[in-house]
């Protein structure tokens, strides 16, 4: 057996707690029994186990591998020769068994009465399992970035696996604004059952949850690691969402029929989920002039093996955007019919202008995060940039349209009206101010390391 | 890059002997200062490293590094030929590492911490029962096995993790401050059992503050100084190719001493007083016979002349006084 999960089954499954379990939500039961009808238990059963793997499991997947970095165990497991596959699955199941335990004990009261179906237990398995993979992902994620209060990192990791959850049980339940007719899904011009489509879109998201803790697992137990699984799944979220159209009021309008108008809303759907996601790559990979300077070495030695494994995650995914960006724009160039349609439904004046903008605040931001977080010092530094982007994004466009300056807009948020130079240009400076700063900080903290 | 390369010091690797360990132009950065700077050495097969330097020096990293841990900024580190970026599981089966802080599962027996970190370590199941006998055994545990870990104290703690980090007989042991937490008496079996250890084929490094202990067991001593090797050599060798402190012991008082002695060649901090003369001389055995003929020759009244004992911490200061006079090698 994986001896790293047969150590959580030692430590989780106790006898007390093997007794205390059942007993305990035998009475939950008697209780709703008592109280209630056979609704009433199921009803109760439903959110005992949502909560058991939920807001419990979530906890217990975060507290996997930050538990042990806290206990000072974590470097010893990763001396170990247990691969990233078998630690990855059994931190997640071994770290979760007990609430699992819980859940497998509830299966009959969920069921009773036939209020709910087996097809509702399979939903709360796999919301269930996915909350806990993002968990336990987050928490990989944090661990990486060295946070000084690894306790706190637990509970934001939790809330992320949360959060996870719920968007995934609103996909598991609901159709999003795609839903062309009852029960069917259009994706990319095609009809797929819904109910079918919807499982095959939450399984192939587990699947990409799990790919993603294998990894930051590889990463962990110091093997080289390329960022290709992560290329690989921003270009799968930017074709999945790609098939999307950008709004259901489009098919009223009678554009869906035109297959170029919908090519330029599906490539701007996987454009703004492929900025997004390189943007939160950026935002989340660990950083700092050691690891700027690795890739900076590995690019001028001109090893292709060297210079995958320094390449920050957040560099081919942002080349995919540019892909993605140019043939947007030239797509919405070379259709004039295609152009005066979105100009009116987008009220865009330039898709292209906006195109760029959108590149130009990622750019900027990435320069923002990475001007904070250059020396490494600081200790709350990705806070830190957080803070400074919310000010960007919100706290300056609040003050703009309360002094009734919404000129100066686009300055502060990606703009869709307007000439393509009000759009693009005062972000251009930004960015320019931005890393002109971040080229002075380089040289100040390269110089103060050297002298150090 | 300001690496400081040098040829490695094959510290008594013969002559088609593979190092077990072979660091060349390591460099580790931290955020805000380097820590290793181009560090190149060889450790021989069988010999136990003592790896001492001030607080700062770069010990820890250097170790998490030997451990495939940390990734360094360049250079190499191989573990029995192994590159520890490229194959870090391979690296992981053959080394063990006591670090100086380090955690326990508290709420498990000796014996299951034991056979966890044998099975994680790929001890076969046909034999981990034998593996954990053996190590409680070693450590003077075997009447704690179903003890749980959390009630141990910390002398037994620190026995405990060592006793995990050896579990798997790996090649190659690293050891961090491996006496911290360990009685006299405990610390005088933990220096038995590392030479035990070195007696069958085990390769050592122990890092630790408390010199006079590594004298007990170490073959070779590696100095850390400002994230470079500043000395590595075996400790006899180190003691040889120092300035060897003298005394001279008089039957009586005698004026012409001093004089005596600053006309000879290879002495230096000479102090005299009534009873003799103190010094440090560097010269093998000829050069201090020829030394004490020169002294009887001119009439001193020469009642001893031998060696003053040196510690290695003796060494360990006069190498560490040196590098700060900015009197040092080099990295080697």
């Amino acid at each position: 057996m994986n001896p790293e999960f047969y150590r959580n089954l030692l430590l989780e499954l106790t006898l007390h707690r093997l007794i205390a379990m059942p007993l305990i939500l035998l009475l939950i039961y008697a209780a709703a029994g008592l109280g209630g009808d056979a609704g009433t238990v199921s009803e109760v059963a439903w959110y005992a186990v949502m909560g058991m793997l939920v807001l419990w499991g979530t906890r217990l997947a975060a507290d996997a591998v930050l538990g042990e970095v806290v206990s000072r165990t974590w470097d010893s497991q990763r001396m170990s020769t247990i691969g990233p596959f078998a630690m990855g699955w059994a931190k997640l199941l071994g770290s979760t068994v007990y609430v699992w335990y819980g859940a497998a004990l509830s299966a009959p009261a969920l069921l009773y009465g036939r209020e709910r179906d087996f097809d509702d237990l399979l939903r709360i398995v796999m919301v269930g399992l996915f909350a806990q993979t993002v968990a336990l992902f987050v928490s990989l994620l944090v661990q990486r970035l060295r946070p000084e209060r690894l306790r706190f990192q637990v509970t934001a990791s939790q809330l992320f696996g949360i959060g996870a959850a719920v968007s995934y049980w609103s996909v598991l339940q609901d159709a999003p604004s795609g839903l062309v007719g009852r029960g069917e899904m259009s994706w990319y011009g095609l009809s797929f059952p819904r109910d079918e489509f919807l499982l095959a879109s939450a399984l192939a998201f587990l699947a990409w949850g799990w790919f993603g803790v294998y990894r930051l697992m590889r990463t962990e137990l110091q093997f080289r690691c390329w960022p290709v699984g992560w290329t690989a799944f921003v270009a799968f979220c930017g074709v999945y969402t790609g098939g999307f159209q950008i709004d259901r009021g489009l098919a009223r309008t009678g554009i869906f029929d035109i297959p170029s108008t919908g090519t330029v809303s599906q490539l701007l759907a996987a454009y703004l989920t492929v900025l997004t996601l390189v943007w939160l790559a950026a935002y989340a990979e660990p950083k700092g002039l050691v690891r700027l300077r690795r890739w900076g070495a590995a690019l001028r030695g001109r090893d292709p093996r060297r210079i995958l494994e320094a390449t920050p995650a957040w560099v081919p995914g942002m080349l995919l955007g540019v892909v993605v960006g140019i043939v947007l724009v030239l797509v919405w160039s070379l259709s004039a019919e295609t152009r005066d349609v979105y100009a009116g439904f987008l009220n865009m004046e330039s898709l292209a202008a906006f195109a760029v903008a959108l590149f130009l605040f990622l750019l900027r931001d990435i320069g923002v995060i990475h001007f904070i977080t250059l020396d490494g010092r600081k200790r709350r530094a990705h806070m830190t940039a957080l803070v400074y982007l919310v000010v960007l994004y919100v706290l300056f466009p609040i003050v703009l349209a309360t002094a009734d300056w919404e000129g100066a807009l686009p300055a502060f948020l990606p703009h869709t009206q307007g000439h393509p130079l009000v759009i693009t240009l005062p972000v251009l400076v930004q960015v320019a101010i931005v890393g002109a700063l971040l080229v002075v900080r380089w040289k100040r903290v390269a110089g103060a390391m050297a002298a150090a | 890059m300001d690496h400081d390369t040098a040829v490695p010091d094959p510290a008594g690797i013969g002559a088609g002997e593979a190092a077990v360990v072979a660091v060349r132009d390591l460099v580790y950065d931290y955020p805000t200062a380097r820590a290793l700077f181009g560090v190149s050495f060889d450790i021989a097969p069988g010999s136990i490293t003592a790896l001492v330097g001030p607080n700062g020096a770069g010990k820890t990293t250097l170790m998490r590094c030997l451990a495939a841990l940390e990734t360094p900024y360049s250079g190499s580190v191989t573990v029995d030929g192994l590159d520890i970026e490229e194959y870090p599981r391979q690296v992981h089966e053959r080394l063990g590492f006591l670090q100086d802080f380090f955690g326990l599962y508290d709420d498990l027996t000796v014996r299951r911490c034991l056979d966890y970190h044998a099975a994680a370590r790929s001890v076969p199941s046909s034999q981990r029962r034998d593996a954990i006998t053996r190590s409680a055994q070693r450590l003077g545990l075997a009447d704690r096995l179903d003890q749980r870990a959390g009630t141990l104290s910390r002398g037994l703690r620190q026995r405990l993790a060592i006793a995990q980090a050896i579990i798997h007989r790996p090649s190659l042991l690293l050891l961090d401050e491996p006496a911290s937490g360990l009685d006299p008496e405990a610390r005088q079996e933990l220096s038995r059992l590392l030479l035990t250890l070195q007696g069958e084929g085990m390769t050592l490094v122990v890092s630790s503050h408390i010199l006079a202990e590594l004298e007990d067991y170490s073959t070779h001593m590696m100095i850390m100084h400002q994230g470079r090797i500043t000395e590595h050599s075996a400790i006899g060798d180190m003691a040889e190719a120092a300035a060897t402190p003298m005394r001279v012991a008089l039957a009586a008082p005698h004026n012409g001493l001093r004089a005596a002695l600053e006309g000879m060649s290879g002495l230096s901090g000479l102090t005299v007083d009534d009873r003799g003369a103190s010094f440090a001389f560097v010269g093998d055995d000829a050069a201090r016979a020829d030394l004490l003929r020169g002294l009887i020759e001119a009439g001193i009244p020469v009642a001893a002349f031998h060696p003053e004992q040196r510690s290695m911490q003796d060494v360990y200061l006069d190498r560490l006084r040196r590098d700060r006079t900015g009197g040092g090698e080099g990295g080697s």
